[in-house]
């Protein structure tokens, strides 16, 4: 008899459980483009020659296990990635700069009030925030390989790979948590988005042949800010260039610029109308 | 690490390919996968847009295709490992609704999957290029000239190939590619019409119905059925003919379309009664503004038939579980 009656419970409660859920699917949609609206301030607009384009699309455990992997000091060796030179140390500078951004795309996740990442206590904001004060004090003479600069440094990012712990060998349970929370990260619309950025100039820097030190430049930039202000920047490379090929980049930049804006306008509006249709369907 | 991804995510990669046809000119091959839409460019197709570009054309993406390619090109998994799969054109109207039905139903019923679906966060359009006309097999990864990467949040990478950068054709390439990217996004933002055409096709067809006076009813509604189906063929051919002949533009190619195809009830119905029967001229009018017509009962039905649906697969859905 009371198996019956649970029966009939379990029965009464299931459809607004797929109610709840198809609200929820909806809300994430809605709620990543709420996203997407307040944090736009500007549209950037960037050419590149580059020696080879690469069709690969976008994968977001594969872009982070990459990126956090610069933080390893074999890292450049590991890749072939040249390491003599002003132009080398130009690189990987550049290389790490990626890696920084994500880094401090997290800690503001950690220290943002609201964001469901939101820790403030936590051991890593603090060995951040020391970590930058230690680099203010020895700006100079910075040893990389101090040992306190090397505890500082330690990522605060969650490890893509199961690392050995100098206290318990390896613990899985402590990696299994870390996977979760990676996944968490790259659910998250902010950080994906930090992370789709920084994929992208990575892609710049790898260029065809890991082992020269030629960077793939961006020839032109245009930054069109909200309020008004556009701002183009050429490199200043692109005037060593022949007279033909000069004009070619500019015209095409040019070009780029008044296309991209249209693009860009076209997927917002379109993802805006998207919203709009949703809302449309579930009043 | 990977086969664990791997175990959660069944689905395999999907990549759309589909033939578009430049106005009063070739077709071209589109491929159509997550967040990634390749343009398949040989000389005579930068040709043909160079010349649409001129006069102003837009490019015609049949309604019925709109669709899935937003399906195919917007959302997704960003954790998608496995093999490709490639649909064509012709799968699209045979399976895709219900390839789609099934994939919502599914995501309704699995845990994990509907916090995975996602909007992308950018789309990326690359051009391939070679002289000659080739199939799309035959292009390969080097000869991706352009890449155009549009993140949402503001971000837009213009890649060109160094090499290319000799290719006397050069601006001509780039200008056709940022030319389709723009028509790609813009159809991404029409206002989907299904259906508005094919009954909007009710009223002639039951004007030639009328002016025919069948005896019996049963005929007259056969009559009706079959003459409807017919205009709505034919209206869907000569929209694809004036599209590829001529260089209307797409919205007038529709009105255009209309109207000869109500000439024929206005021959049909002139050459029986003279036109002696107000009636008919009333119906004769009512298929000129059909369209609009229709295109207002559909946009008050639709969200109606979509809740309908709603309900549908959520009784669906808790059979499921109960006898599952």
């Amino acid at each position: 008899m009371s198996n019956e009656i649970q029966t009939r419970n379990r029965n009464a409660a299931q459809p607004q459980d797929i109610e709840n859920k198809a609200r929820r699917l909806l809300n994430n949609l809605v709620s990543s483009v709420q996203t997407l609206v307040s944090d736009i301030t500007a549209l950037e607009v960037n050419t590149m020659v580059v020696d080879r384009i690469n069709a690969s699309k976008f994968n977001a455990w594969e872009a982070y296990q990459e990126i956090y992997s610069i933080h390893d000091p074999d890292y450049f060796e590991a890749r072939g990635i040249p390491e003599e030179g002003s132009q080398a140390q130009e690189l990987h500078k550049r290389y790490k700069s990626l890696f920084n951004q994500i880094e401090r795309e997290y800690f503001y996740l950690l220290i943002e009030e609201g964001s469901e990442f939101y820790n403030p206590q936590d051991e890593r904001v603090k060995r951040y925030r020391q970590r930058l004060e230690y680099a203010k004090q020895h700006q100079e003479n910075l040893v990389e390989t101090s040992q306190e600069n090397v505890k500082l440094a330690e990522p605060i990012l969650p490890a893509p790979t199961p690392v050995l712990d100098d206290k318990d060998g390896n613990n899985q349970e402590d990696w299994i948590d870390t996977f979760k929370e990676i996944e968490r990260l790259l659910n998250n619309d902010k950080f994906i988005r930090t992370l789709r950025k920084m994929h992208e100039l990575k892609a710049a820097l790898d260029s065809s042949n890991v082992h020269s030190t030629k960077i793939d430049i961006i020839y032109a930039q245009t930054v069109m800010q909200l309020d008004g202000d556009i701002i183009t920047r050429y490199h200043k490379e692109l005037f060593n260039l022949p007279e033909e090929a000069k004009n070619l980049i500019i015209s095409t930049h040019h070009e780029g610029v008044v296309s991209g804006e249209k693009q860009w306008r076209g997927t917002f509006t379109f993802l805006i109308s998207l919203v709009q249709g949703i809302a449309n369907l579930s009043r | 690490m990977n086969a664990n991804i791997t175990k959660t995510d069944i689905q395999a990669d999907v990549v759309l390919s589909l033939f578009l046809q430049v106005p009063q000119g070739d077709r071209f091959e589109l491929k159509v996968e997550r967040s990634q839409c390749s343009f398949y460019l040989n000389n005579t197709v930068v040709e043909q847009i160079q010349q649409a570009q001129k006069t102003g054309v837009s490019l015609y993406i049949p309604p019925q295709l709109i669709i899935p390619l937003c399906y195919y090109a917007c959302f997704g998994n960003n954790v998608v490992f496995g093999k490709k799969k490639e649909i064509t054109e012709k799968q699209v109207g045979d399976f895709f609704y219900v390839i789609f039905l099934v994939n919502i139903i599914k995501s309704f019923l699995s845990k994990t999957a509907w916090k995975k679906t996602s909007l992308q966060s950018g789309l990326t359009f690359n051009s391939y290029y070679e002289e000659a006309e080739s199939a799309s097999d035959a292009y390969e990864d080097k000869d991706i000239i352009l890449q155009s990467t549009v993140l949402i949040h503001g971000d837009i990478f213009h890649k060109i190939k160094l090499d290319f950068m000799q290719n006397s054709n050069c601006s001509t390439i780039v200008s056709a590619h940022y030319w389709l990217t723009e028509q790609i996004l813009s159809c991404f933002r029409t206002k989907l019409n299904l259906l508005v055409w094919e009954v909007a096709s009710l009223f002639p067809a039951g004007f030639v119905v009328y002016s025919l006076y069948p005896v019996n009813v049963m005929i007259s509604i056969f009559a009706w059925i079959g003459i409807t189906i017919l205009f709505a063929t034919t209206r869907y051919v000569l929209v694809n003919q004036l599209q590829r002949r001529t260089s209307i533009n797409s919205k007038f190619i529709n009105w255009l379309a209309w109207t000869l195809i109500c000439l024929i009830p206005i021959v049909v119905g002139g050459a029986i009664n003279s036109f002696s029967d107000i009636n008919a001229f009333l119906l004769l009018l009512s298929s000129f503004i059909a369209p609009k017509v229709t295109e207002y009962i559909l946009n008050f039905i639709k969200p109606r038939i979509w809740k309908i649906i709603f309900t549908l697969v959520s009784v669906v859905t808790n059979i499921y579980k109960f006898f599952g």
